[in-house]
């Protein structure tokens, strides 16, 4: 079953077109990988879907034709995005950043989520009476994936998770997106590492210029000899 | 030792109770105290220091919570005063009861803030601080202008022998068993405490984290399910509705409103309050609004104090008085950054930054 389904979707801010009308979808359950140079339209693409950019082109979420949705209620169909550099509310304390991803919901399971979200992340437990804002990178990247799992999503969209984070502090982040995953999430990852993105993921998509070039199975494209030049220097 | 002491008597069972009692005790006595030490003056200082904390707690909602910096708040104050001034004087000839002007000129208010954030519900920064400036000024320069074709506001000549505040056929201005200033200062705590306990509850609201998500990461704050227009807007027209009733308050306790009154320089008065005092924290917000009231005032006495040292005035002490107080407007920034009385939470985030930029 198709839950995120994209037809010709364009992005063009002024006179730049950004995204060329692409074509992709998720089925439920996947984790698919949208890789690509700096500057093909990854960002643009999740942010179009999100509602956040300029766009032209149809957009159906599990059956839904999205034209009339507005950003703000996507949240409430159950599309949780985690926003490039993290956007986490530095003055916050690292609880209220978590209960602010619950925003849209007022019931008595917020409190077995958010003990759930401390699970994963321990880290956040340890300081969920910090400000947001004095946190490392990496935690603020746990943090940002938390709030946004704390609106229980069905589908989870992640603008370049990696960015700016130690690899090892990258792996933790990876082995959790795993860990959700096996619990049947849907997970759609932007991202420049190619390498990591398909290791995680069943499938991708690699974008150029506005295009979407070459789709396969995450295997498949790791194996692919001219991805593996451009995209992971071998 | 202060500490060491501050931490037992905390410890000490109902140190709450006892605090608050005490508190209770120097609000309600305040009046009498000051009056005996300092001059009747200086109570009608108290009640105007009464009045900026609630206009500064309505700024704060705007610019403390939701991070939208508007620089013509003392437009909805005037929009508080002048409708209690035109529906409550002799100037048209209507005599609204105190308990209707009040309302009106708070929910007018509130509008004008509806009106003020829709055109500048994409504005940002800089850009909304000169809208907000411009509407300030609008505000100003209509009530300066409104005498002709129709005479509504008065003009420069403002509006004079406004109705006192008058609460179930008792006026606030003749005297009871206080003086007229002492009844404003217990009418004005009254109102003071609503507002803090209505900001206190907005704080820890849904509402208020919203507003805060707002003011940190506008599309993550989207992102979370957050109408962002119209929490913008709630903002506004909240903030707003405060200063109007402020504003109310003021007219009838003057007697007279002008539009002098209601300069840019209010604005920024304000505005210094609330970063003074510690943005978005309401202790530090009140705090600010006291100190920035009674410190202007407090510096009138350096020309009798140079008189005691020197035996003369050596500089003309309506000089001095800006001249200082912008000079400890500017110590108490450079040494306390996150303002006087900061949030926890924010204090943390500004000493982090102090210590990173010192390696």
């Amino acid at each position: 079953m198709k839950l995120l389904d994209v037809h010709n979707l364009k992005v063009h801010y002024g006179g730049v077109n950004a995204v060329k009308g692409i074509d992709f979808h998720l089925n439920a359950g996947e984790i698919v990988a949208l890789v690509g140079a700096n500057g093909a339209g990854k960002s643009s693409t999740l942010r179009a879907i999100c509602k956040l950019a300029p766009h032209s082109g149809k957009l159906f979420f599990d059956g839904k034709d999205l034209a009339a949705v507005k950003s703000h209620d996507l949240v409430r169909l159950g599309i949780a995005l985690v926003p490039e550099g993290r956007g986490i509310f530095s003055d916050s304390s690292v609880e209220e950043n978590l209960l602010m991803g619950a925003y849209i919901h007022n019931d008595a399971k917020i409190k077995t989520d958010l003990e759930k979200i401390y699970t994963l992340f321990p880290r956040l437990k340890e300081r969920n009476q910090q400000a947001a804002g004095t946190l490392s990178g990496g935690e603020q990247q746990m943090l940002a994936l938390g709030r946004a799992l704390m609106s229980r999503p069905k589908l989870l969209l992640l603008d370049e998770p990696s960015m700016g984070l130690a690899p090892l502090i990258v792996k933790a982040i990876f082995d959790v997106l795993k860990q959700i995953a096996a619990d049947g999430m849907t997970i759609f990852l932007v991202e420049q590492n190619a390498g990591l993105a398909l290791e995680l993921s069943m499938r991708g998509y690699v974008m150029e210029s506005g295009n979407i070039v070459l789709t396969d199975s995450a295997p498949a494209l790791l194996q692919n000899p001219q991805i593996r030049a451009a995209y992971l220097g071998q | 030792m202060v500490k060491k002491i501050l931490s037992a008597y905390c410890k000490l069972p109902y140190c709450k109770v006892i605090s608050s009692l005490l508190l209770g005790l120097v609000l309600l006595t305040l009046p009498f105290i000051t009056d005996y030490a300092l001059g009747r003056i200086w109570v009608r200082i108290l009640d105007f220091s009464l009045l900026y904390i609630m206009l500064a707690l309505g700024l704060n909602i705007v610019v403390g919570f939701a991070g939208l910096l508007d620089l013509g708040f003392v437009a909805f104050f005037a929009v508080g005063a002048y409708s209690y001034a035109i529906l409550g004087s002799p100037h048209l000839g209507i005599h609204l009861p105190t308990w209707l002007l009040l309302p009106i000129g708070t929910v007018l208010a509130g509008f004008f803030g509806i009106l003020l954030g829709t055109p500048t519900l994409k504005l940002r920064g800089d850009y909304l601080a000169i809208v907000t400036l411009g509407f300030g000024e609008i505000i100003r320069i209509f009530l300066n202008n409104l005498n002709a074709p129709y005479n509504l506001t008065g003009g420069p000549q403002g509006i004079n022998l406004i109705d006192p505040l008058n609460f179930g056929g008792i006026s606030l201005s003749q005297a009871g068993w206080f003086p007229a200033v002492y009844n404003y200062y217990y009418c004005f705590l009254v109102f003071v405490l609503l507002i803090i306990f209505t900001t206190h509850r907005l704080q820890y609201s849904r509402i208020g984290r919203a507003w805060v998500a707002i003011r940190e990461d506008e599309i993550a704050a989207q992102a979370m399910g957050i109408n962002t227009r119209n929490i913008k807007l709630l903002a506004f027209s909240m903030g707003a509705s405060f200063g109007g009733l402020g504003g109310g308050l003021f007219a009838g306790f003057q007697g007279f409103v002008s539009p002098e009154s209601f300069n840019l320089m209010e604005s920024v008065m304000i505005l210094c309050m609330i970063v003074l005092g510690g943005m978005g924290h309401i202790p530090g917000v009140i705090f600010g609004a006291i100190v920035l009231t009674v410190l202007p005032e407090a510096l009138r006495y350096l020309g009798p104090l140079q008189n005691n040292v020197f035996g003369k005035i050596l500089v003309d002490p309506a000089d001095l008085r800006m001249l200082v107080f912008g000079m400890a407007l500017i110590l108490v920034m450079l040494l306390r950054p996150a303002g006087l009385w900061p949030s926890p939470i924010r204090k943390q985030e500004f000493d982090e930054a102090i210590e990173d930029s010192n390696d």
